[in-house]
């Protein structure tokens, strides 16, 4: 069956976290929705690529978003028909309301304006998938299914899940946000006596609980909890 | 012109246009009798391996259910922490319980719970206990991370998402396949969409997509 573009059956498959249910300690990921209150910009959506957005803990100096606006068009099913220069984004307010980022208006902002104090929503992997399917689309029309992009990037988003945790650990003990995603990207980074770091382990599905199981422990042995 | 008509209208009931059929010998051979009891065999073989299926699927469930049970009186924290120890991904088990990560992250922060969601978890645990303890699954949560066949994207998790436990058991115990797992749980998985993309490792040493057809 050829690949076309997809959609949802139910918003909440979209949203890893809404308003008050957005982690601060979560790193900055593809996805994330931000608040900037500046000149000219209300929402944005994050939409750089996890490998292109960071070098280590540290976030590129800018970053690719597109402006949030509200959307007309409320079906799931017809979104897969056209307002390719839209990615939809159901219900990003918690409610009934639809949401969209207009794909045609790309621009990058400085890393340093997007505050976790700010951000809004962040996005599930199917969410973050279908947002670069709608992205690859509009710029190449060239569908690429979810299922790809989740073989090819699942393994960052496990990185964000792990520095999310990570991070909870830390703060709980009194650290603070910069230093704690530091030490983890420092245990997610350290290689072990086989040369492999837990980072290149999770590349492979059958090795993420390995993972998780040891940054468990880490956290635990460095911060107690 | 003796064809079908000529024959409806012929008076009387005797003509030498039909003729009676030819009566088979009815002498059986060797192979014919050895045919009859293969035949046989196999149709009783099919009814008792049926009855077993259904049999050691029943078994299952109830397995299961014992071990739900006896770990439904546990504290909510500590079933979580089995779940975490093992090294489930917590949106994983969100997805399982079907509740949002922020309510998952509000019971591990000691808020409560109600009993279908305690039951849920409960199972999700008991299948592990089974898996590891009875079918020598030593990783349950990587195994379960893992695609089903290397042709489709459909993982354990995902059958888990499902409620499908009994069918993941009898998948750890090697009585059934994947593929008949699949064939159950998600009919069309053979044609499954296409993009005619593959991922690959670019000389960044970075994962990337790539049209191969």
């Amino acid at each position: 069956m050829p690949a076309e573009l997809e959609t949802w059956s139910d918003p909440d498959e979209l949203w890893l976290g809404r308003g008050s249910g957005t982690n601060p300690c979560r790193p900055i990921f593809t996805g994330d929705v931000f608040a900037l209150g500046g000149e000219g910009f209300g929402q944005v959506v994050v939409l750089e690529h996890p490998c292109a957005m960071r070098a280590g803990a540290r976030l590129a100096d800018t970053v690719l978003v597109a402006p949030v606006t509200t959307h007309p068009l409320s079906s799931a099913t017809r979104w897969r028909e056209g307002h390719f220069d839209y990615a939809p984004l159901p219900e990003l307010d918690g409610h009934t309301v639809m949401s969209a980022c207009q794909l045609s208006a790309l621009t990058r902002v400085e890393s340093a304006s997007l505050d976790r104090s700010t951000r809004t929503a962040c996005l599930l992997p199917f969410g973050v998938n279908l947002l670069q399917q709608r992205l690859v689309w509009y710029l190449t029309r060239c569908a690429i299914t979810t299922a790809t992009f989740e073989l090819a990037f699942s393994r960052f988003y496990e990185e964000a899940d792990l520095l999310e945790e990570w991070c909870e650990a830390a703060i709980g003990a009194g650290v603070g946000i910069e230093e704690a995603e530091a030490d983890g990207e420092g245990v997610l980074s350290a290689r072990g006596a086989t040369g492999t770091s837990p980072r290149e382990l999770l590349a492979d599905p059958q090795h993420r609980a390995a993972v998780r199981r040891l940054l468990k422990a880490s956290a635990v042995e460095r911060y107690g909890r | 012109m003796n064809d079908l008509y000529d024959l409806l209208d012929a008076s009387g009931t005797e003509t030498t246009a039909l003729r009676p059929p030819v009566p088979l010998d009815h002498t059986r051979s060797s192979a014919d009798l050895l045919a009859d009891d293969a035949g046989w065999l196999r149709h009783w073989s099919r009814a008792v391996n049926g009855a077993v299926v259904t049999l050691h699927d029943d078994a299952l469930s109830l397995q299961l259910e014992a071990r739900t049970n006896e770990l439904k009186k546990r504290p909510l924290v500590d079933l979580l922490d089995e779940c975490a120890t093992r090294g489930f991904a917590w949106r994983d088990v969100a997805r399982i319980l079907k509740v949002s990560v922020p309510a998952l992250r509000k019971w591990r922060e000691g808020g409560g719970i109600d009993g279908a969601h305690r039951f849920t978890l409960s199972r999700l645990v008991a299948f592990c206990v089974i898996a590891e303890s009875e079918h020598g699954v030593s990783d349950v949560a990587g195994w379960l991370e893992q695609p089903l066949v290397s042709r489709c994207p459909v993982t354990g998790l995902d059958l888990a998402a499902d409620e499908r436990f009994e069918d993941l058991l009898a998948l750890a115990s090697g009585q059934i396949g994947p593929e008949s797992v699949l064939d159950e749980a998600q009919p069309g998985w053979r044609d499954a969409p296409d993009d005619g993309a593959e991922v690959f490792i670019a000389a960044d040493g970075l994962p990337g997509i790539r049209i191969t057809r």
